[in-house]
């Protein structure tokens, strides 16, 4: 009887922490098959999801063409701003002491 | 000596540079702001998409510029009348960087207020935006002061430094 009690409480003590991780790896694995189950927010303008539905329709909508205005807006002014520099600046001084070419052949 | 071309060609991969660093910066690696962050604001996944699109948008806006001005410098390449200083050159893309920042700034953060530059805390929406239009001021000048300083004059002030 006793014999019988010591083997008990060995076998706890010896397969205790083994069925701990069997516990962990089962768990770990059922929850892991869980989350392949779970919706996904697929959320990219084109899916075929109910968040992707609702960002096409927060992009596609009656202010579309206002925001790609808007988005645009700076664009021009800087092809202005370029232009300006292109056609109006003087040109700067020669401070590189180059030799002037009237040939226009820069070597 | 025509410049000019020079000047513009790096002004507008200025532009498009500048515009990248803001659009990768702020709005993807510290996330402060998004294009229209004020008008549609980042509190659900939905609007965090709808804004990531119009991001997408204005990176496209970017690459097209930058596209210009490569296309604008291959061709000044090819051109024997035009010289290539390098410090005309950096001077026009810090130039570009700093036009970027005052148009972009004085358009989409003040006028339209699309978005600010600190998105996350409405207390410090006009600190954070003196402070862009700032080192717009700042880039604008110190790229006109490298590209007009003779290349002699500038490494000496630069070398007392």
């Amino acid at each position: 009887m006793r014999e019988r009690l010591v083997l008990r409480k060995l076998s706890r003590i010896v397969y205790k922490p083994d069925m701990q991780v069997r516990r962990l790896v089962l768990s770990s694995v059922l929850r892991s098959a869980v989350l392949l189950f779970t919706p996904v927010a697929f959320a990219c303008p084109f899916c075929h999801t109910s968040t992707g539905r609702q960002v096409q329709a927060g992009i596609f909508n009656a202010s579309f063409g206002i925001k790609l205005l808007v988005t645009a807006a700076p664009f021009p002014i800087f092809a202005g701003l370029i232009a300006f520099l292109y056609f109006q600046v003087p040109r700067t001084r020669n401070f590189d002491k180059e030799p002037e070419n009237k040939d226009g052949d820069h070597s | 000596m025509n410049n000019r071309p020079l000047i513009a060609a790096g002004t507008t991969l200025g532009v498009g540079l500048g515009g990248f660093l803001d659009g990768i910066l702020f709005h993807q690696i510290l996330q402060i702001h998004n294009m229209l962050s004020n008008w549609i604001p980042r509190t659900t996944l939905v609007n965090e998409e709808i804004n990531m699109f119009w991001d997408g948008l204005f990176h496209a806006f970017c690459l097209i510029t930058t596209a210009i001005g490569l296309l604008m410098l291959w061709r000044i390449v090819k051109r024997p009348d035009v010289p290539l200083p390098d410090r005309v050159f950096a001077g026009s893309l810090l130039l570009g960087w700093g036009v970027f920042n005052l148009v972009e700034g004085l358009i989409d953060h003040e006028l339209l207020q699309v978005h600010h530059v600190y998105q996350n805390d409405p207390r410090l929406f006009v600190l954070w935006d003196l402070i862009f239009l700032g080192s717009a001021l700042g880039f604008i000048l110190f790229g006109a002061w490298i590209i007009r300083t003779p290349a002699s004059s500038a490494h000496e002030i630069l070398a007392r430094r």
